[in-house]
């Protein structure tokens, strides 16, 4: 057999998309997982319907993944596909149709749509193939269905595993691995299954080295930390468990849930439970009462659940309960879009509840972070007495990314529960009049009943109405934030310490704007990056940071007014969540670029964005943002290619 | 067979062991927690790298751990402990993890001894065998106290310097492992009985068999003797000392031992479980438990508070009949099997035995059919009714023919001694007590008056009428048993039969009737039950619901008790008004006004009359 | 233990000091004179006293309403938590801490009303909880407003002339639940069959549900026939049930009932003739939901927890 063409890359962004059902989404995890412990950086991000069963064969029904493979670290989606295995044409043209696929994509399609009894299908295949090709894409009509057909009686149920094959060739994955991981896949399957689903990634390799007269190269990159990888959702459901958690009570809800689907799976062997209650404030209560009773509990949801939990937040901040939520956004308002990413709930975190409640609201920005936050959560919640809100969101919930073996050490679980006895009289609210700290008496200590209750009360806990005590009671709360904030250190910026502009953001859009003020920085723009991890109370010193640049604004994956709409203008711009915030905490003139796309930014939209915007500092026009031009195209090629 | 017991014995204990255990493993766990609580308290939760260790990876990039360990030893709460109760705690740990470890290792066992090396020997050998047990519930106690603050070492050195067996409570009793102490019947009585109660009567929670190879004991008197002879009834003797857990049963017990002396085991108290052995032949002993000569039975004091509710004789056949019946086969003249049922008598049941054969005769050639009795009979003849006549009983002969044997007056005396005995535990046993008898039967007839005429009042006064009798019954028996244990003439037909000891009191039980209330006519809505009215205001305190009305009205009049049930402090601390518009307020019509204690307050007989509804 | 027995152990509770009844007062009540809910509280203090529990081992948690005022007048925990949502709370704590008692005390609107989702379900979970609702048939702490109990025809601030619907039976819904393990009827009037019932309910091993009937003497003075003494009801006599005593049968008549019986009980809570007083329903033997869930879960120690984690990860890990 001659020898195959062999294209070097840096990295590429492959897609598998097929009908909801047909397995795009579980062959795409299989090749992921595989390259990732081929030892590639990785990032994954999903493509969901947001019904079970849409009708087939329409671009509705689209299901699959995205999967970014570098020969290095990675920390997002990355920008355009180009590479997508498309089981059928209304796949393909629903994700042109999103606007991600590169004008030089690569199609891998089933030829069977080709020749269909149906002329309509025959026709807008034909149509959107040729699409592709003028705008200079190449496209591959591969056997699929045939071929599967080999194999198996339902194609339904093998072209997937098929595909992984061919790719497998395309990308020279190790067969073995892919063969374990095929097995462990399959464990609770039949026996037949299993050999059938082998069977079909050898053909579609064997298919591959046949017919196929190139292969991609993506090195591997070394590293001596041991590393792990899975999905922001699956890191919070180990990092609960890690910092002690017993009890998860939750209510379904997307994309929630599956952090909770992890802990059902493993929590009763680690000495806890997940308690599914009757609706999301049930959820809340349950968590509450657990947590009084000095129980760590955490309950777990997302936007319509917050809305829902807001009476119990309220209360927690009120008896200074620690109440660990954790949020994975989605799409609003309202139902919004279920399964789809958006930053929209940080307000509501904040200021979410009636009169003032203090809460501490953190953000990863990593799936790592993901991990490691439920620990840090759940000291804050306790030494501080208050709610915290882990604000989390579908990028991180779906994404795989690899990252460092956490060291594991039984520091990270609580101390043995405190029933010591304490001097009767005790205060359950012996507010310390600086920090507005005090400890929490919890029931069974021996001296320390008292009644906890959300009306108004004193340091006795005793309910009482005068302005006073109200004013003071008030005060206290508020006042831990303030000590809280005494013990942060400033963010570090990325990049320069000063310049024109300074990009600020918050949570899961960290990647892509660090890789985009990079690209800039390459291109020679002085801009720099920031991403803020505690939103409540803010870190220090942020407004020093921004007195250095030229110009600050924050990119957020969520609404706020542009510049040049209808009506728009100084006065009734509405802004972005975090750049409200920032104005308002700061006084300092913080623009913002937002938008609410239902996907993960792709690094080159950042990008452009920071091209705009240095046009204009240096006086020059902004040049258009939304679309794609063929220049940047250029800039995000090379770098795909140098 | 002392074999089957100790296999008894030891799977009793088997099954507790993981118990105590259990006990000591979460004791240990408690007072370890409480100490790396105290730890955490003193080091990582207020030193630097503590907090950074304990607050996670994402708080390590975000926060200045020194500022927050001077943020969080801010304000008052100390949250540790003072070094002495720290110590105390730290030892009471040590300890208590010695304890576990050697409990794990080897868990304590049961002891096993016999009587014969005597109460001091086997009184010091209890208190060795117990002493770690013990020691081991007080280190739990300790460690129990110390984790509420309420060890108080001025109070509880001292109490737990010498802490023992005597201060555990019933539940460590039972987790503590049996000391059993097998015993023999022998030859001189009386030294054994010594033995036997100086053990049982020590207070020593002792577990002792009285295994008894044979039901009866050396060779029957004769005579006058043998009437007077004292049955060396062990089982009554117990029953007098009332706080021994008593089983009386044989190793052909239907039901098993298993159970029986796992209660005793369990129990407490000292136990003595009197074992028929026989040997191990089945049919006689259950024959002996059918004739009464070796009732089953248990008396078990943590059972109830009364006597009669401690003793069960469930286990004898017809336990409510004086002999049960049993059928006997024999072959007629013409030669057929016949079955003849007859009162199974001590008698009956002896005729069988080869020490008794010479104690039955055939019936003499001369003597007239007319003046043969049954021995059941003729047991309840008094000494004249028994003149010229001679009781027998029906046996069958080699030829498997009914023949009358005439006993002896000592088989005689034995048969009525042992029915004796049987009344007597009866009577002990609640039944076919006549004075328990008629009081149930008088709460029958109350009971089935209409329930509108306040059921409860009535069903309160039956029996506490029923108790009384009960406790005469039971003085009565206890009478009976007392003389008995003096051996005194148990056996004369007087005695035999307890009614001349129940005359007396079955006169009192006819003035019963009109102690009960007299049945109303049914009324279809229910009815106040009139009370006499009194001159004081009054208040039922159980229908006080506490709910302030009558305290609002006039504090000086009405109060709260340390129950928090309302009662009248002063009845002249206000008017009469007063009372009635609290009587008319009380939501549960508790306030009974009286009559005016003022005979110048105005209006006074409009008050009297709003009042009479609720006196 | 008989007296015989309670004479040979009188040594061994050195330093364990009995609690007095006034170890279990907490404030001075503030409902109006008259109110059944100061009766309610005195019971529950005797109950502990009698019991003798550890006062800081009882957590009481309650909603919103006037009788949800109750855990501040019980020197217990106690936790006094938002309108309906006291159950959420309270299976919090008994799941949390199987070691503690909780008792969680409600109003007609509290639980019947904006909790009735809660209701049902922590009926269903069966978790270990003396729940009692002390029923007044009106919402009295916001003044007067028709509660989903409140009579046909009763004339409130949101019903001036007069409620429109039939009061809703909340007995019939509760046994209509599955799992429902314990399910009894009061009323504050009959102070001693409330005690008794309240004591049943202390024992048992799931969640006892208790009806108090409350008579509200400022906005309801006149429902339960004002004392009670004309209030159609019939009490229920069974062994295992509440002792039927002189103080009840001054007001009604007494009826056989086997509280073991669900389809009885389902009956007698539908009767119209006489509200049922007493144990309707009680299966001792079902598991509470804490026993349920526990007999799942491991128990591991910190250094074991650990060590399985990392085996976790090794799911995960990249070779």
């Amino acid at each position: 057999m001659q020898a195959k063409r062999q294209i070097k890359l840096p990295e590429h962004i492959i897609e598998i998309v097929s009908d909801s059902g047909e397995g795009a989404q579980k062959a795409a995890v299989t090749f992921a997982e595989a390259s990732a412990k081929m030892g590639n950086g990785l990032w994954t991000v999903e493509v969901i319907p947001s019904e079970i069963q849409p009708p087939p064969h329409t671009t509705g029904a689209t299901s699959g993944n995205r999967i970014r493979l570098s020969d290095r670290p990675v920390t997002n989606g990355g920008d355009y596909t180009n590479l997508v295995v498309a089981f059928n044409e209304m796949a393909l043209l629903s994700r042109i149709e999103a606007e991600v696929l590169a004008d030089d994509v690569v199609v891998l399609i089933d030829s069977i749509w080709a020749n269909h009894e149906d002329p309509e299908i025959r026709k807008q295949y034909k149509e959107i193939l040729d699409g592709i090709r003028e705008k200079g894409g190449t496209v591959y009509e591969i056997p699929m269905e045939e071929e599967t057909l080999k194999v198996v009686e339902d194609p339904y149920r093998g072209k997937n595993m098929w595909c992984v094959g061919v790719l497998a060739f395309l990308y020279k994955r190790d067969m073995d691995l892919l063969k374990e991981i095929v097995a462990k896949t399959f464990r609770k399957k039949s026996e037949e299954v299993l050999e059938q689903n082998i069977a079909l990634l050898d053909r579609g390799y064997a298919w591959g080295e046949q017919n196929l007269d190139f292969q991609y190269v993506i090195d591997v990159f070394a590293t001596d930390m041991p590393q792990v990888v899975m999905n922001g959702n699956t890191a919070i459901a180990l990092g609960t468990i890690v910092a002690g958690f017993k009890i998860c009570s939750m209510y379904p809800i997307t994309p929630a849930t599956s952090a909770s689907h992890a802990l059902a799976e493993i929590m009763e062997e680690f000495g806890g439970m997940v308690h599914q209650a009757e609706d999301e404030i049930a959820a809340a209560g349950v968590a509450v009462g657990a947590n009084y009773a000095g129980v760590p509990t955490v309950t777990i949801t997302s936007g319509p659940g917050m809305a829902l939990k807001t009476e119990f937040q309220g209360l927690a901040a009120m008896t200074e309960i620690p109440l660990v939520i954790v949020d994975v956004q989605r799409g609003g308002p309202s139902t919004g879009l279920p399964t789809k990413i958006e930053q929209g709930d940080l307000l509501h975190a904040m200021y979410g509840s009636p009169g003032d409640s203090p809460k501490i609201v953190i953000a990863p920005s990593t799936i790592e972070e993901c991990f490691h936050i439920m620990t840090t959560a759940r000291k804050l919640a306790e030494e501080f007495r208050m709610p915290v809100i882990v604000l989390s969101d579908a990028n991180l919930a779906t994404g795989q990314q690899l990252f460092n073996r956490p060291q594991l050490s039984e520091d990270s679980l609580p101390p043995p529960l405190d029933q010591n006895p304490v001097p009767t009289g005790t205060l359950p609210f012996d507010w310390d009049e600086t920090t507005g700290l005090s400890r929490r008496l919890i029931p069974g200590q021996p001296g320390g009943t008292s009644i906890t209750t959300g009306l108004n009360h004193a340091r006795t806990g005793k309910v009482v109405y005068d302005y006073a005590s109200n004013q003071t009671g008030h005060r206290m709360r508020s006042r831990k934030l303030a000590a809280l904030k005494r013990v942060l250190t400033p963010p570090r910026v990325h990049g320069d310490e000063q310049g024109d502009l300074l990009i600020v953001g918050w949570g899961s859009t960290r990647g892509a704007i660090e890789e985009a003020v990079d690209r800039a920085r390459t291109q020679g723009h002085s801009v720099s990056a920031l991403n803020i991890q505690f939103l409540q109370p803010l870190p220090p010193g942020l407004k020093e940071i921004f007195r250095r640049f030229g110009k600050v604004m924050t990119v957020e994956l969520n609404y706020s007014d542009d510049w040049g709409d209808p009506l728009i203008d100084e006065e009734s711009r509405r802004y972005s969540q975090l750049a409200t915030v920032l104005r308002a905490h700061t006084l300092v003139d913080v623009d913002c670029w937002s938008r609410v796309p239902g996907r993960p930014f792709m690094p080159v939209e950042i990008y452009r964005v920071i091209q705009s915007e240095m046009a204009q500092l240096n006086g020059r026009p902004r040049p258009q943002v939304d679309s794609k031009t063929k220049q940047e195209m250029e800039i995000s090629h090379d770098i795909v290619s140098h | 067979m002392k074999q089957q017991i100790v296999e008894i014995t030891e799977a009793y204990w088997k099954e507790r062991v993981p118990a105590l255990l259990k006990l000591v493993e979460d004791g240990a766990h408690q007072i370890e927690n409480i100490v790396a609580l105290e730890n955490y308290y003193r080091n990582a939760r207020t030193e630097e790298g503590g907090l950074q260790r304990s607050f996670g990876g994402f708080a390590s990039a975000t926060l200045d751990f020194k500022a927050l360990s001077s943020v969080l030893q801010q304000g008052h709460d100390s949250r540790t402990m003072q070094k002495e109760r720290y110590q105390r705690i730290v030892g009471v740990a040590r300890d208590l993890d010695k304890l576990r470890k050697s409990y794990r290792e080897n868990p304590p066992v049961c002891r096993f001894v016999e009587l014969e090396q005597g109460a001091q020997a086997i009184f010091s050998a209890f208190e060795s065998h117990i002493e770690g047990t013990a020691r081991g519930f007080g280190l739990l106690r300790r460690a129990r106290l110390e984790a509420r603050g309420k060890y108080v070492p001025a109070e509880h050195d001292a109490f737990f310097e010498r802490f023992n067996w005597r201060q555990l409570d019933n539940s460590e009793m039972e987790l503590c492992p049996p000391f059993v102490v097998f015993s023999t019947r022998e030859e001189h009585f009386s030294e054994y009985l010594g033995k036997l109660l100086e053990l049982v009567t020590s207070g020593k929670p002792l577990k002792t068999f009285v295994l008894r190879p044979s039901f009866f004991t050396g060779v029957a008197e004769t005579g006058r003797a043998a009437a007077l002879r004292s049955a060396s009834d062990i089982e009554l003797l117990f029953l007098s000392l009332r706080n021994v857990y008593f089983l009386q049963n044989s190793m052909a017990g239907p039901n098993g031992l298993a159970e029986p002396i796992g209660r005793g085991l369990r129990s407490p108290r000292p136990a003595v479980f009197s074992i028929l052995t026989d040997n191990g032949r089945q049919e006689r002993a259950s024959e002996a438990l059918l004739s009464r000569a070796f009732p089953h039975f248990v008396y078990d004091p943590d059972r109830a508070s009364d006597f009669v509710s401690c003793l069960d004789l469930g286990e004898n056949t017809a336990p409510d009949e004086m002999w049960p019946k049993a059928s006997l086969e024999y072959v007629s003249e013409d030669g057929k099997t016949q079955y003849l049922e007859r009162p199974f008598t001590f008698a009956d049941f002896a005729v069988n035995e080869k020490e008794f054969q010479e104690q039955f005769s055939p019936v003499p050639a001369n003597l007239a059919e007319s003046t043969l009795v049954p021995l059941v009979d003729y047991l309840g003849m008094t000494p004249v009714g028994r003149l010229g006549k001679t009781p027998f009983i029906f046996h069958r002969n080699q030829e498997k023919h009914l023949v009358k044997l005439v006993p002896s007056q000592a088989m005689v005396a034995r048969t009525a001694d042992k029915l004796h005995l049987w009344h007597t535990l009866q009577e002990l046993g609640g039944i076919k007590n006549p004075f328990v008898q008629a009081a149930e039967q008088r709460l029958k007839e109350q009971l089935t008056a209409e329930r509108e005429k306040s059921l409860s009042e009535q069903k309160a006064q039956l029996e506490s009428q029923l108790q009384t009798r009960e406790s005469e019954a039971v003085a009565v028996a206890m009478r009976n048993l007392a003389l008995r244990l003096t051996g005194m003439s148990a056996a004369t037909p007087a005695m035999a039969a307890p009614a001349p000891a129940l005359q007396a009191p079955a006169k009192a039980l006819s003035e019963a009737p009109a102690a009960a209330p007299k049945p109303a006519v049914a009324a279809p809505k229910a009815e106040p039950v009139a009370a006499p009215v009194s001159e004081l205001p009054w208040i039922e305190e159980k229908l006080c619901t506490t709910c302030d009305e009558c305290t609002n009205i006039n504090k000086k009049i009405f109060a709260y008790n340390g129950n928090k049930k309302a009662y009248i402090l002063n009845p002249r601390g206000g008017p009469y008004r007063d009372i009635v518009r609290a009587a008319e307020k009380c939501s549960s019509g508790a306030i009974h006004p009286g009559l005016p204690q003022d005979p110048n307050e105005k209006d006074l007989d409009k008050l009297i009359k709003r009042a009479e509804r609720f006196q | 233990m008989t007296s015989l027995a309670i004479d040979e152990f009188v040594e061994n509770h050195c330093g364990v000091h009995p609690h007095e009844l006034q170890e279990y007062e907490a404030d001075i009540p503030r409902w109006c004179k008259g109110c059944g809910d100061h009766g309610v509280l005195s019971i529950l203090q005797r109950l502990l006293y009698d019991e003798q529990v550890n006062p800081e081992n009882v957590v009481a948690v309650s909603g919103i309403g006037c009788s949800s005022r109750l855990p501040h007048y019980l020197k217990t925990y106690g936790f006094h938590g938002i309108h309906g949502r006291a159950l959420p709370i309270s299976l919090g704590v008994a799941l949390a801490r199987p070691d503690l008692r909780v008792m969680t005390v409600m109003g007609d609107g509290d639980c019947f009303s904006i909790g009735a989702g809660h209701w049902i379900h922590t009926l269903r979970y069966n978790p270990r909880i003396m729940a009692i609702v002390m029923d007044n048939e009106v919402y009295a702490l916001t003044k007067n407003q028709a509660s989903p109990t409140s009579p046909a025809g009763a004339i409130t601030n949101t019903t001036p002339y007069g409620a429109y619907l039939k009061g809703l039976n909340p007995l019939s819904i509760i046994l209509g639940v599955t799992n429902v393990s314990f399910l009894a009827q009061s009323a504050t009037w009959l102070p001693v069959h409330l005690e008794d019932t309240l004591r049943k309910a202390w024992h048992h091993r799931g969640m006892a549900f208790v009806r108090v009937l409350t008579r509200c003497p400022v906005f309801m003075p006149n429902s339960f026939g004002a004392d009670g003494s004309v209030f159609p009801a019939v009490f229920l006599e069974n062994s295992e049930g509440i002792p039927v005593n002189k103080g009840v049968l001054r007001t009604a008549p007494t009826e056989a009932h086997d509280p073991r019986d669900l389809h009885a009980a389902q009956r007698m809570a539908l009767r119209e003739d006489g509200s049922p007083m007493g144990l309707l329903y009680w299966n001792p033997d079902l598991p509470s939901y804490g026993e349920v869930r526990r007999s799942h879960t491991k128990e591991l120690d910190r250094a074991a927890l650990i060590s399985a984690m990392n085996a976790q990860l090794d799911k995960y890990a990249v070779q």
